[in-house]
């Protein structure tokens, strides 16, 4: 009975863990905070998996969980630091709700983004790597390429832009 | 500011530079504007899309990474390459000279009596021939019982035999019960289709307790406290759906090998539980018998994700080798056969399955499938051209080196990067592959016997360094006290107050975080009964095993 459980809550973890990550990761900015909350998440999710109604997503139950937990770290941080407000988590909480990821949902998108980051000029390929594949913050970007954090910011935001639209184009050839 | 366009606020945001008014700002508008939290949705979502597909090379940079850094700091890692001591000067000699030989060959002969004769009464009871491709006594219990009596698990029956492999010419195909001289087989030269745990053979309870005993030196009883800490702290950090957090599957197969290297199996009291949670999770995350990224597979690139795949296939082979759970197999066939499929012609492994060698090969990547393939073949599992992908690996190896000053290279790129942490991958491969002895074998004997184990001055790649060149040193017997005081000691003094380990400095530029660390400490603390090896059986063997008696002093001449 308890291994059937267990079967069951793996399968379903499995499933969804890679957009529960996603999830925490737009709302929680620092890496190390990050991932606390996700083993912290992961932990409560086993505990309290009783009393997981099957018939509802298992994502949204999970975000719901990761969601009191996130709400939790950002009361604990300092006045001065940025956090989003109870209200407004909630209110992106219903945004993730409606599209419900699970991991297949995001293959097509990720294989059309591998080919725009190709089709990127050097330098541009080079800034990504630095944000995403090194983890870098924006004003170690600035350090390492020798600009200012205004035009690092103006620059990252310019080429997601433009990812963006590139990710649509091929999603739509491909649908035609 | 209320003039502020609200995705230019969310992109602040997501990069980390919104200020205090702006934020709540933001938080008013989310909480109000349903097109504000569509839009933050939307960008937040894309922004984890990009950091999707680069996380890969972000956490899964195990141990390239680390390598390369090394090129950053100002320090270069140059072997002054010294004369090694003649053979006279080798520890068992000089500690106790000829005399001290005969004594610890006597007292080898009694822990072989032991070791045979309590194991499997079938084979014991000849009296002469002992197949060690069936189980010995593997103890398979607690750490916390080490010094109380064993109770061993049943032999189990032995497997129906599978299908001979399609080409294995080399393999010398020993007769399952002959009269003879004691015969102990490495992974790489063994009858086939059999499942060759004798390899594992001193994990259980005792022999862990007397290999320290033998070859830690005052040691040993401050590791067999330290693993056993470090093996609590590992079971508490587990995940309950039996992950491990970090890049899950990587740093899953690397905490069961930690556990397995103990002995510990699904039946052991105090871990059985952890174990066994462990192998569930990555039976249930293999996609297709692949651990990796499957839509990366061949292509090449900056996919680290191979990584996982070689170590978890080397973690379950384990696992199916010592506790026989047979649903392991077929999954273990196909994960293996990606990795053959995987090697290059050369004998090497890339990132993402690059097949070409002319545009990369990587020794880091091809020393964790070596491992795995040998750890693969011990539990049984026979593919066409294995044996093949053995050999060309060792010729692989080989060809990584440079062979004036006996250093191997981290890759085929540029002028290389040779590093002792390499020469310890290539040396402990070839040990695996039964090139053990082999001339560039002991030309990377020369450079390893050079090295430090100081924490305030790591090598690149810190624990990981320092994991290949404990196993190297040991299975060739490299200067050993020597580096096991080095080992020991720095090990035990920087295990943390919880029980997990940290990277040494600053030297290694990435941390993968306390699993990584901690496993691989717990590995590396688990040399002296991780792996029986042929030539070190040889070495203690009273018998002559078929003409050719290994010698410590090989490596020297």
């Amino acid at each position: 009975m308890m291994s059937d459980a267990r079967d069951r809550y793996m399968a379903l973890f499995l499933q969804h863990q890679d957009n529960l990550k996603a999830y925490i990761g737009s709302l929680v900015r620092d890496r190390h905070l990050r991932e606390d909350i996700f083993q912290d998440v992961a932990v409560i999710l086993w505990k309290k998996f009783d009393e997981f109604d099957e018939i509802r997503s298992f994502g949204a139950w999970a975000r719901g969980i990761a969601s009191n937990k996130i709400m939790q770290a950002f009361a604990r941080l300092k006045k001065n630091d940025v956090a989003l407000s109870p209200e407004a988590l909630d209110a992106v909480r219903v945004m993730f709700d409606q599209q419900d990821d699970t991991a297949d949902s995001w293959v097509d998108e990720q294989l059309a983004l591998e080919m725009c980051l190709k089709k990127l000029p050097r330098k541009s390929r080079r800034l990504i790597a630095l944000r995403y594949d090194h983890g870098l913050k924006l004003r170690e970007i600035a350090n390492e390429v020798h600009s200012t954090l205004d035009a690092v910011h103006k620059a990252l935001t310019r080429l997601r832009d433009g990812l963006r639209k590139c990710v649509e184009r091929e999603l739509a050839a491909v649908q035609a | 500011m209320k003039s502020m366009d609200t995705t230019l606020l969310i992109a602040r945001y997501l990069d980390g530079l919104i200020t205090p008014p702006e934020m709540a700002e933001l938080n008013r508008r989310l909480a109000s504007d349903p097109e504000a939290a569509r839009s933050f949705h939307e960008l937040a979502r894309f922004d984890l899309l990009i950091q999707s597909v680069h996380e890969e090379h972000q956490a899964q940079e195990l141990f390239a990474h680390a390598v390369e850094e090394s090129k950053d700091i100002n320090r270069s890692y140059t072997y002054t390459l010294r004369r090694i001591q003649p053979a006279w000067k080798y520890w068992l000699g000089r500690a106790w000279g000829p005399a001290g030989s005969v004594l610890l060959h006597a007292a080898v002969l009694l822990l072989l009596i032991n070791y045979l004769f309590l194991g499997d009464p079938e084979t014991g009871r000849e009296g002469i021939e002992v197949e060690l491709t069936t189980r010995e006594e593997l103890a398979l219990d607690d750490l916390d019982l080490e010094i109380e009596a064993v109770s061993y698990l049943e032999t189990e029956e032995r497997l129906p035999e599978p299908e001979p492999p399609a080409s294995a010419p080399q393999y010398v195909d020993l007769p399952t019960v002959a009269p003879g001289p004691v015969r102990v087989v490495s992974p790489a030269i063994q009858a086939p289709s059999v499942i060759f745990d004798a390899i594992y053979t001193f994990r259980g309870a005792k022999q862990r307790t007397a290999r320290r005993k033998q070859w830690a030196g005052p040691w040993a009883d401050d590791i067999a406290v330290a693993v056993g800490r470090s093996a609590d702290w590992l079971k508490e950090a587990q995940l309950p759906h039996g992950a491990w957090p970090g890049r899950d599957k990587g740093m899953t197969g690397l905490a069961l090998l930690s556990f397995l290297a103990q002995g510990q199996t699904p039946a052991s009291t105090l871990y059985g539980g952890t174990v066994s949670r462990a192998i569930q999770y990555l039976k249930a995350a293999a996609r297709d018998g692949y651990w990796g990224d499957p839509a990366k597979r061949g292509l090449g690139g900056d996919d680290h994700s191979v990584y996982e795949h070689a170590i978890v296939t080397y973690a379950l082979a384990e696992a199916l080798a010592m506790t026989r759970d047979e649903s392991l197999r077929p999954l273990l066939n196909q994960a293996v056969k990606y990795m053959l499929e995987g090697q290059q012609a050369e004998g090497g492994w890339d990132y993402g399955y690059n097949p070409d060698a002319s545009i990369r090969s990587d020794l880091s990547v091809s020393g964790w499938h070596i491992q795995a393939l040998a750890a693969a073949h011990a539990a049984g599992i026979r593919l066409p051209q294995m044996a093949g992908a053995m050999q060309r690996a060792a010729r692989f190896c080989r060809a990584m080196q440079n062979e004036q000053t006996g250093e191997f290279t981290y890759s085929n790129e540029g002028g290389g990067q040779y590093t002792a942490g390499m020469t310890g991958v290539a040396v402990w491969g070839l040990h695996l592959l039964d090139e053990g002895r082999s001339a560039a074998a002991r030309r990377g004997a020369t450079v390893l016997a050079c090295a430090t184990c100081d924490w305030s001055d790591p090598p690149p790649g810190g624990l990981y360094a320092w994991y290949y060149i404990t196993h190297a040193r040991f299975a060739g017997r490299i200067e050993w006290e020597n580096w096991n005081r080095q080992m020991a000691t720095a090990f035990i003094a920087h295990q943390q107050a919880d029980g997990g380990w940290k990277e040494p400095g600053r030297a290694i530029g990435f941390d993968e975080g306390p699993v990584y660390s901690t496993t691989l400490a717990t590995l590396t603390l688990s040399v002296y009964y991780r792996y029986a090896l042929q030539e070190e059986i040889l070495a203690q063997s009273p018998v002559d095993s078929g003409g050719y008696a290994w010698q410590p002093s090989d490596f020297y001449r």
